[in-house]
């Protein structure tokens, strides 16, 4: 459109444009066409709206040009894995016989169940809560069934993903090796995109009658820790079915697997219905294995039937637009505001830093309401820094902010909103489970870890460290995009918040970590001095790897979004993760290694030698991500927030 | 013409609007006026069919809304107070998306696309991501997406916040010419000089009741006997939060001035 057009628009009447329609009755439509039509025009809109669509736009906003090649590496990789299972389990029927292929398929199916179920909770409450673009779309003449049905869709495919590069490789693979018919294999293919559906629907619903009876913003918090009990008690039902006795098993005793004991029961279980329909086509039974096909589809029909129908009638009623907003407004404002209000002394700025916020209000202001202060305090904050800016001391940048009272009233609010942050929940829920069950696991096979001594601990230590860092170096970044360009238009420094949001990370888990290893060391009857010196080696690994993925969500912060919540943490969470992951991984085999090698040194090495000799080396290690983010994260922090404006 | 019979609408113990009663007739500016809180924005949302009221109803030129929301939802336009906008698609992309949505004849859309991108001034940045935008210009393609399928009723909720002078003045001179053609124009605001420039008749809420409905002349005329108070004044008096609020209807009086 050319500055002719524009000049014509302003000379253009808006009665010229807009003609005002008399009213025809009756226009109520909604065939199943116009549905359809709706339907199509809300998944385009999701495909635009997503992380992976090209950048088409003039727009110099960043394109997240990783997304599509991370999506296929873990795409080739979950192939390549569900290959491998789909031979180990046709290995092991031909060993076995076909009643393990029975037992594996219908383990298989609780797993994926409740892997599922427990997985999909988060991604349903972030769906219909946190996207406001409903508000939106139920104003419009859409048919309300198209919006709900698309947005199930858009739930279900995050599901279908995964189920489809593991499950669909591995049970084709398994159907080829055992010789069954070609149409065993398109049974196969429509059973296990048919599988995701009942855990998403049943996900769905549990979310729909928790947000009917509290609201959203409490449902949020009780279904993620809900989601975790879930997995948890699956986990211990499913491990007392086909394991046995707790105390006999343990990792190194996988391969029991292979002798599952088969629950004919099991069969009739509706999670297990595309299972028993999948064991019968790849043993020849048509009759069964149409009749299970058939029955799983009729399922999937009328979940995503009762999905659709839950959720227009929990949206029409007005229960989630109403308490939902309000309320999360009040909680942001009563946590942000205050706080900063009465714990950050407003200091004298030097020259440099005048210049900086002076810019930085500069900047906030240009940017319009996308860079304002979350709330009215903040705009308060924002007026006093910039006139505070213009008082010069002699103080230096770094050190006018310096002082301790900013520094933990930051930590302590980022712990606040971290704990109130349902995301923080949804993501450390699964992983605290995770570790649990990991624990466990050492716990029953403590003989073979033992033997491994300090290495051994150190090592499983810093794998839970390395999930947990991760991640909540990503979600304090970039969790609160408002607030922290509020806080940086104070007279803290960048750094003095850069800190703060390390340190808020760094300390809780860290202290975890350390709990969880003493009581490991302890089980196992580690020495004291072998667990002093894990302990030691644990610090500067955590720093290591929260300082990395720190760093490497600085430089890569993502798609600039305001309302795709989940793709804006998701997407710079598996780069952090992955980049940050690598270098942790490489410290922690260093440090590893160090520890192994000092052992075997242990005859010829004094003991205190060894100890400094074993902290060392990972001090050296962490020292160099740490030094990088003291250097360039505050800097990094302010691109961040004003200029990426993410 | 807008009817709302006795709307009410509570949330457990909490009644955000309480019998509400309201005419609305076509072609007339009609600002909803009130407090934070007092119910404003739940009283839109039922309206234009996005709450389903707890007793009473709303009929949109004779059609209930709870009955007939999709036909209802073809004439309406809405403007919420925080527009949801999609940051990664442009505008043109945006108002093709609600044009498939209000089902816009596909002949005539691109036209219109064009004219209202122009007529707002934003036609230089028409394939630029809307997260790239400023409020101000985020508040143009909302009200874009308003107006390009010509809804019959217009609901706004504050739609000058973040405009610049010149697009504020051009908005309502474009919502007194669309009223001048027959839309009915339903405009919540807190800036009292806009409702009083442009608006026909004033309601003012409070507590989720109606506490004063009418022209700004016969307001005037009820609160102060005829004095010249401004409609700031008569908001102030009516609205006072240490005190429940007193009904002004027409043909009533004050009931704290007696």
């Amino acid at each position: 459109m050319t500055e002719t057009a524009s000049r014509r628009g302003r000379d253009m009447n808006i009665t010229d444009i807009v003609s005002v329609r008399p009213m025809a009755s009756g226009q109520e439509t909604s065939g199943w066409r116009q549905i359809g039509r709706d339907f199509l025009a809300l998944m385009i809109l999701a495909w635009r709206t997503s992380s992976l669509r090209p950048n088409s736009s003039r727009s110099s906003g960043t394109s997240n040009r990783l997304a599509i090649p991370l999506l296929l590496f873990s795409g080739i990789v979950l192939i390549i894995l569900g290959i491998g299972a789909g031979n180990g389990m046709a290995l092991a029927v031909r060993f076995l016989g076909s009643d393990t292929l029975a037992a594996i398929l219908n383990w298989e199916a609780l797993l994926i169940f409740g892997l599922l179920f427990m997985t999909a909770i988060p991604n349903v409450l972030r769906t219909y809560t946190e996207q406001s673009d409903l508000r939106l779309l139920l104003t419009t003449p859409a048919a309300p069934i198209a919006v709900f049905a698309a947005r199930f869709c858009m739930t279900l495919l995050g599901s279908e993903f995964l189920i489809g590069c593991i499950a669909l490789p591995a049970v084709i693979t398994l159907a080829l090796a055992l010789g069954a018919a070609p149409l065993s294999s398109i049974l196969a293919i429509i059973l296990v995109l048919l599988l995701p559906i009942l855990p998403v629907g049943l996900a769905t619903g549990t979310v729909f009658v928790l947000l009917h009876i509290i609201p959203a913003a409490r449902a949020r918090n009780l279904t993620t820790t809900l989601a975790s009990l879930t997995g948890i008690a699956f986990y211990l039902v499913s491990r007392s079915l086909f394991m046995g006795s707790f105390s006999t098993t343990g990792p190194v005793n996988a391969p029991r697997i292979l002798t599952l004991p088969t629950y004919t029961w099991l069969a009739w279980l509706p999670t297990n219905w595309p299972a028993s329909a999948l064991f019968a086509a790849l043993q020849g039974a048509w009759g069964s294995a149409f009749a299970g096909t058939a029955l799983t589809l009729a399922l999937s029909v009328a979940i995503i039937g009762a999905v659709v129908r839950g959720a227009e009638r929990l949206f029409s009623v007005g229960w989630l637009n109403y308490q939902e907003v309000p309320r999360r407004r009040a909680r942001r404002t009563r946590t942000m505001a205050p706080i900063m209000a009465t714990s950050l002394p407003l200091q004298p700025a030097s020259g440099e830093m005048k210049e900086k916020e002076t810019m930085a209000a500069e900047q906030t202001l240009a940017n319009g309401p996308a860079a304002r202060p979350a709330n009215q305090q903040g705009i308060l904050m924002t007026a006093t820094s910039v006139a505070s800016a213009e008082a010069p001391t002699a103080a230096s940048a770094r050190g006018a902010a310096h002082g301790a009272a900013p520094l933990w009233a930051l930590v302590h609010t980022n712990w606040r909103t971290l704990l109130r942050d349902p995301q923080f929940i949804a993501i450390f829920g699964p992983r605290a489970f995770s570790g649990a069950i990991v624990t466990f696991a050492f716990l029953g096979a403590h003989s073979s870890l033992r033997s491994l001594g300090v290495g051994g601990l150190v090592l499983a230590m810093s794998l839970y460290a390395y999930f947990f860092l991760g991640a909540a170096g990503v979600l304090v970044l970039t969790r609160e995009p408002g607030g922290l360009r509020m806080v940086l238009t104070t007279t803290v420094s960048a750094w003095t918040v850069l800190q703060a949001m390390f340190l808020a990370v760094l300390m809780p888990i860290l202290l975890l970590l350390e709990m969880v290893m003493v009581l490991l060391g302890a089980v196992l009857h580690m020495a004291v001095v072998q667990m002093a010196i894990a302990a030691g080696e644990l610090v500067p690994i955590s720093i290591a790897l929260l300082a990395l993925a720190m760093l490497v969500i600085l430089l890569f912060p993502g798609q600039p979004s305001r309302q795709s919540l989940n793709l804006r943490r998701i997407w710079p969470s598996s780069q952090a993760a992955l980049l940050g992951g690598l270098g942790g991984f490489i410290l922690m085999a260093i440090a590893a290694g160090a520890t192994v090698s000092g052992l075997l040194l242990l005859t010829q090495t004094p003991l205190w030698w060894l100890g400094i000799c074993l902290l060392l080396l990972p001090v050296l290690s962490a020292a160099a991500p740490g030094a990088a983010l003291y250097h360039v994260g505050p800097g990094l922090l302010e691109r961040m927030a004003f200029v990426k404006n993410f | 013409m807008i009817e709302c019979q006795h709307l009410t609408k509570a949330f457990g113990n909490f009644i955000a609007v309480n019998g509400l009663d309201l005419q609305i007739p076509d072609g007339e500016i009609f600002g909803f006026l009130g407090p934070n809180g007092a119910g404003k924005t739940t009283t839109i949302q039922m309206m234009i069919g996005l709450l389903r009221p707890t007793s009473g109803r709303v009929l949109l030129n004779g059609l209930d809304v709870e009955q007939h929301p999709v036909a209802v939802k073809r004439q309406i336009g809405y403007v919420p107070d925080e527009p949801y906008l999609y940051d990664r698609l442009t505008p043109v992309e945006f108002l093709e998306l609600i044009c498939d949505l209000y089902h816009v004849d596909r002949t005539a859309r691109a036209r219109k696309i064009e004219q209202l991108l122009s007529f707002f001034a934003l036609s230089d940045s028409a394939h630029e991501r809307i997260g790239s935008f400023s409020h101000g210009m985020r508040q143009k393609v909302a009200l874009a997406a308003a107006l390009i399928h010509d809804p019959r009723v217009l609901f706004l909720d504050e739609p000058t916040v973040g405009l610049d002078p010149r697009a504020a003045r051009q908005l309502k001179d474009t919502l007194v010419a669309l009223a001048q053609q027959g839309a009915t124009i339903v405009l919540c605001t807190h800036i009292l000089e806009i409702a009083e420039r442009i608006c026909d008749r004033v309601a003012i809420i409070d507590h989720g009741r109606l506490v004063a409905d009418g022209t700004l002349a016969e307001l005037r005329e009820r609160a102060a006997g005829g004095t010249a108070v401004s409609l700031e004044d008569i908001f102030l008096q009516l609205t006072d939060q240490n005190q429940a609020p007193a009904p002004l209807r027409e043909g009533g009086t004050n009931d704290r001035d007696r």
